[in-house]
């Protein structure tokens, strides 16, 4: 499949209003390789526990537990699932403060997560205490534009992974937000802050000369500002060739994908799931016509 | 245990012209109920199980006992002076030039909860200071305290220790004057220029802690064991 074209084809199919997939809710059978599900959450921020029942904005919702009984049971339906973090795993509650973020890392590994990326608050435990904590992870964490040479994190992520799924050879990079005035110089040292944009494009650009067929972006920039400060929705217009941005950092609610016209052109969709666990993002791509068919957050409850 | 999942389908699936971002049609919202979780006694449960142990014991352990509620409340509050106090007493072991008066500040915002009249737990003092911010000190010189005084105005009131408001003046609660400059216990939150702490940046000093200001709190009620009311009025506008 020519790579560069498969949005533009997604998009190819005027008029053409698909019927409700059944997603969850119909067949508990499997069904046979008709699209590629790709589940992912941002800001997780060591919400281990449901917010409490007399919680006065998310009573009873999100916790690990029901998290991971959801994701069980979407992959129960769907044969090709794609599992994703967006960053800002830790920090939020006495477990991150007491436990150092080593059960963030184990819950996600027994949810089998394909992938991750580094938000801010991932080094508020120092970055030997992310390293310890990583070594729970059974899943890469994905990084293109902070430097890690001479940290303790050298060796915690990648630039960018490429994974099979579906047929498919699907390429992976991940984005972190300015560090400079958000995270204190002691805890992220020696790391140097590159500009996401030229390294969206350079990363882009290894990613198709490896023939891969689809590009995602695991982003903790934020979804948009007021200011001209680098964001989802504006890296995505200023580059090209990102088929999907998955956004954390602003703790943005969406009901559904922002589809924006990238530098080329073409369609580039960036979604949000919020935060705390509280929702699980859901995209559908069909693998036949070749087009992302549904967006949606559920609610974890 | 029931879960419900919502859903919004949406879809891709009119065309698109280069200008155009039509391309979402909104399905009918549906509520699916799940009834009972897909997999009971999950790996997930095992998991957590010993951590969650392990924190309910040690957030309920009870390390003082409070002989009145501590409110927030402004411009002064019985809670405010109860932590800038505690804050005040860490910060002044840090300083070694004692020439210069210390004094606290911090911000309302920065307090989470109050305090119950009864039995301090750990949990308590993890709502009350949830964030995991650092105490350290500023050295500020004479002008930068003005600003200091116009902040605290500006923002109604926040916790203080070691100073007090009276009308359109601020003074040492020794009566004394601001002229020599003060050190300034306080959060890096503010230092670094939170809630538009921006006086900060005129300090000329700084000193870190290398200590969260929950665990000086919760060392402080460990220590002094029955929290007293504290009613000093300490800004009058």
């Amino acid at each position: 499949m020519d790579r560069r074209s498969f949005v533009e084809k997604t998009l190819l199919g005027a008029g053409l209003v698909m019927g409700a997939p059944s997603l969850i809710s119909a067949s508990p059978a499997k069904r046979k390789s008709g699209r590629l599900t790709i589940l992912h959450t941002n800001d997780t921020h060591s919400n281990i526990d449901p917010f409490p029942e007399n919680h006065a904005k998310y009573p009873g919702l999100g916790g690990v537990a029901r998290r991971y009984d959801l994701i069980q049971k979407i992959r129960s339906e769907e044969e090709h699932v794609l599992l994703l973090d967006s960053g800002d795993m830790f920090q939020g509650t006495p477990y991150f403060n007491r436990f150092g973020g080593e059960l963030e890392m184990k819950v996600m590994s027994a949810m089998k997560y394909d992938m991750g990326t580094i938000g801010n608050h991932d080094f508020d435990g120092t970055m030997e205490g992310f390293v310890k904590a990583a070594r729970y992870a059974d899943f890469p964490f994905v990084c293109s534009n902070y430097e890690f040479t001479n940290t303790p994190m050298e060796e915690s992520t990648r630039p960018y992974q490429i994974i099979e799924r579906a047929g498919m050879k699907i390429g992976i990079f991940g984005l972190g937000v300015e560090l400079a005035g958000l995270v204190p110089k002691k805890l992220y040292r020696e790391t140097v802050y590159l500009d996401p944009v030229e390294m969206t494009q350079e990363v882009v650009g290894i990613l198709r000369k490896k023939g891969v067929d689809m590009i995602i972006c695991l982003s903790h920039l934020g979804y948009s500002y007021q200011s001209d400060k680098i964001s989802d929705l504006r890296l995505a217009e200023l580059t090209e060739g990102i088929d999907l941005i998955l956004g954390g950092h602003t703790h943005t609610f969406l009901e559904k994908a922002t589809p924006v016209q990238n530098k080329a052109g073409k369609i580039t969709l960036v979604n949000q799931a919020g935060w705390a666990g509280i929702r699980l993002g859901r995209l559908d791509f069909d693998l036949e016509k070749k087009m992302f068919h549904a967006s949606e957050g559920i609610l974890v409850r | 245990m029931s879960a419900r999942i919502y859903l919004i389908y949406l879809f891709i699936g009119a065309g698109l012209t280069a200008c155009s971002f039509d391309i979402y049609q909104r399905g009918t919202p549906s509520y699916v109920d799940i009834r009972e979780r897909t997999s009971t006694g999950n790996r997930i449960d095992t998991l957590v199980a010993p951590y969650q142990g392990e924190l309910a014991e040690e957030m309920s352990r009870v390390i003082g006992k409070a002989e009145v509620d501590f409110v927030k409340q402004r411009p002064w509050g019985n809670l405010g002076n109860l932590v800038a106090d505690a804050m005040l007493e860490h910060g002044r072991t840090l300083v070694s030039n004692n020439s210069i008066p210390v004094v606290c500040v911090l911000n309302h915002g920065g307090l989470r909860a109050s305090l119950t009249k009864g039995e301090i737990t750990v949990g308590d003092v993890f709502k009350l200071l949830p964030f995991d911010n650092e105490l350290v000190l500023v050295q500020l010189p004479e002008e930068a305290t003005k600003e200091l005084f116009e902040w605290l105005k500006a923002g109604g009131g926040h916790p203080i220790s070691g100073l007090k408001i009276s009308g359109k003046e601020m003074k040492l609660s020794s009566g004394e004057s601001l002229e020599q400059g003060v050190w300034v216990v306080t959060s890096d939150y503010l230092m670094n220029g939170g809630d538009h702490a921006d006086f900060f940046q005129k300090g000329t000093n700084r000193i870190s802690s290398n200590k969260m200001m929950r665990d000086v709190f919760l060392e402080y009620v460990e220590h002094v064991k029955v929290l007293k009311d504290n009613q000093d009025q300490r800004i009058v506008w």
